[in-house]
């Protein structure tokens, strides 16, 4: 890939491609590129039904990484996720422990419903996330570049859920909302899925070394001093709106709002950062950083609609 | 330097001179204004330069601060926000920031100088220019004042007696006579002068404020203008004295007074101190 503008075709065409597979979602999918642009996870919250897990299996198909999936259970227990020693029998007669890998041992992982796994099992894979290694027993394993977790999360039946802390949601980049489709796409959706219907063929557009160049080349793009202090500030204010937030956004989410900007602005195929950048992507990079006060709940606000009072 | 480099400072001069030139024709303005000002109340026109100078380094420095690549951006869509991250990176090298200022410099080469002058309000600021010179120049040929400010300030005591910058006919020291600080001269005091100056009190004679208008009557005067004629050269004899010198009695000391009178009259002066 020689220029910008050839990363903006590239994906045109890799989201052409999705849309065989997905209806809509095209924010979704958007924002599941920039995380990967920005070797970050992204935490997706949805309804039941709304194509989260396609939409991730199919991306990773469309950029030939490799997938797995862990649908999370009040039961499941660390090493289901980061893998355990076996006793492995040689033909000898012989036995000797054999690690088998986790299923965090994928370049893309879609951890559903993690809010369902207890927080012990939880902290593993934010360990993985964090340190993109994984320590079993007295052995340290690195995981495979780019390592790209997506968790998805069920906005309802909340009862015998542990929900993340918001020290540990502060890791997730991005803070996804899948939406309803419009009736249009929900008409195509019942069309394609209530006919006999070909598979779609998907072909890998992408492939490790073109992402991993990808996301050298979104730290490359600048950004106008006076943009990088909008966004600074943006986040500084939200330490300061005690009326409204009682916790405000860590320095984490300046570093993420300005890397999701370059990576937005790379995949529109623009050389620089614009303020529409910002301001689009302050929502999913700090509607989960904030603590809203009983006084915005009282006002019935949500944290996007404090978030757009910040904007203003 | 690089290409960018050099391309932003020309823009960055060019805004100057522009933002200079738009200050001077504004600062122009406010001098001329001030100037008829200043003639239609009779006072000195050297006072004009003040308000022109204070402006004009306050509006220059306004504009200029104002100035700036946002500035350029509103009026060139095309460069919206490019322009002023390629300036913030122009120090960064890597394959984006390459493409950036290339990609700027492109867009730049198709801005004209054009774009940033208003030419309709310089026209207007010309044509406001014209139109005040010309009332000024028609004012100070035919006189024409609303108020005699200066003499009224003198009459009110503001300023003194010679004027807003003082007579030059009247010497400091007179000037100085009228002082209230009681006389004093660089904080010292003058022992020299008194009340009653050497050139006594100053007074001013008001003769009025009608306009004269004198006219000679020819018919008045004793020149008949039919025999003007050119100065001619006399001719001096060489004896300056007369010839011969005579001398010759008063008809009025040739009256006859009877003798008996002669002594009255000869004795009248002396009798009257008596």
């Amino acid at each position: 890939m020689k220029s910008v503008e050839e990363v903006k075709k590239t994906f045109e065409y890799l989201f052409t491609e999705i849309e065989k597979v997905i209806v809509g979602q095209k924010e979704l999918l958007n924002q599941m590129v920039i995380g990967l642009f920005c070797d970050a996870h992204v935490l997706l919250e949805g309804y039941p039904g709304l194509a989260k897990t396609l939409s991730v299996k199919t991306l990773a198909q469309l950029i030939d990484l490799k997938f797995s999936r862990v649908q999370s259970t009040p039961d499941l227990l660390p090493s289901d996720i980061t893998g355990t020693y076996i006793i492995e029998e040689t033909t000898q007669g012989k036995r000797t422990f054999k690690f088998q890998p986790g299923p965090v041992f994928a370049n893309v992982v879609l951890a559903d419903e993690i809010n369902r796994a207890t927080p012990k099992t939880q902290s593993a894979l934010l360990e993985a996330m964090q340190e993109k290694q994984v320590t079993v027993g007295n052995n340290t394993f690195k995981l495979d570049e780019p390592f790209f977790v997506i968790a998805t999360q069920n906005p309802i039946e909340q009862e015998g859920t542990y929900p993340l802390p918001e020290a540990q949601s502060d890791r997730f980049l991005l803070k996804v909302r899948a939406t309803y489709p419009t009736f249009d796409e929900e008409l195509e959706i019942v069309d394609r899925f209530t006919e006999i219907q070909k598979k779609a063929q998907l072909k890998p557009i992408l492939n490790k070394e073109t992402l991993l160049y990808l996301q050298s080349l979104t730290r490359q793009v600048p950004i106008a001093n006076d943009l990088k202090q909008y966004a600074v500030k943006l986040v500084t204010t939200t330490r300061q709106k005690k009326d409204l937030i009682e916790y405000g956004a860590s320095p984490r989410a300046s570093i993420g709002l300005v890397l999701a900007a370059k990576a937005r602005a790379l995949l529109e195929g623009r050389k620089y950062v614009s303020k529409e950048d910002i301001n689009t992507l302050a929502f999913p990079v700090l509607r989960h950083r904030i603590v809203l006060h009983f006084e915005a709940e009282r006002q019935g606000l949500s944290e996007d609609d404090v978030i757009k009072q910040l904007l203003k | 330097m690089k290409p960018i480099g050099k391309a932003l400072l020309e823009l960055r001069t060019t805004l100057f001179s522009i933002g200079l030139f738009n200050s001077l024709l504004d600062s122009f303005l406010v001098l001329l204004f001030t100037l008829l000002g200043l003639i239609l109340l009779k006072l000195p026109w050297e006072l004009a330069f003040i308000p022109f100078a204070v402006y004009f380094v306050w509006h220059t420095r306004t504009i200029l601060r104002a100035l700036g690549y946002n500035d350029v951006e509103a009026r060139v869509p095309q460069l919206r926000e490019a322009l002023r991250t390629a300036a913030d990176s122009l120090e960064t090298e890597n394959e984006v920031v390459r493409g950036l200022h290339q990609e700027v410099l492109d867009k730049m080469r198709l801005i004209q100088t054009s774009v940033f002058v208003g030419f309709s309000k310089v026209t207007r600021q010309l044509l406001v220019l014209a139109l005040l010179s010309f009332i000024i120049i028609s004012v100070s040929a035919l006189n024409i004042s609303f108020l005699d400010a200066q003499t009224l300030l003198q009459k009110t005591g503001v300023i003194g007696i010679g004027g807003v910058f003082g007579d030059d006919d009247t010497p400091f020291f007179a000037r100085l006579s009228k002082r209230d600080d009681g006389n004093k001269l660089f904080g010292k005091e003058v022992t020299l002068l008194d009340e009653t100056s050497l050139y006594g009190n100053a007074t001013v004679i008001e003769l009025g404020t009608e306009e004269l208008n004198l006219e000679l009557n020819p018919e008045g005067s004793g020149i008949k203008m039919g025999e003007v004629k050119d100065p001619e050269s006399k001719k001096f004899t060489d004896q300056p004295s007369p010839s011969d010198i005579q001398a010759t009695a008063d008809s009025a000391y040739a009256e006859d007074i009877p003798k008996e009178y002669q002594s009255i009259v000869r004795n009248y002066f002396k009798g009257i101190p008596k």
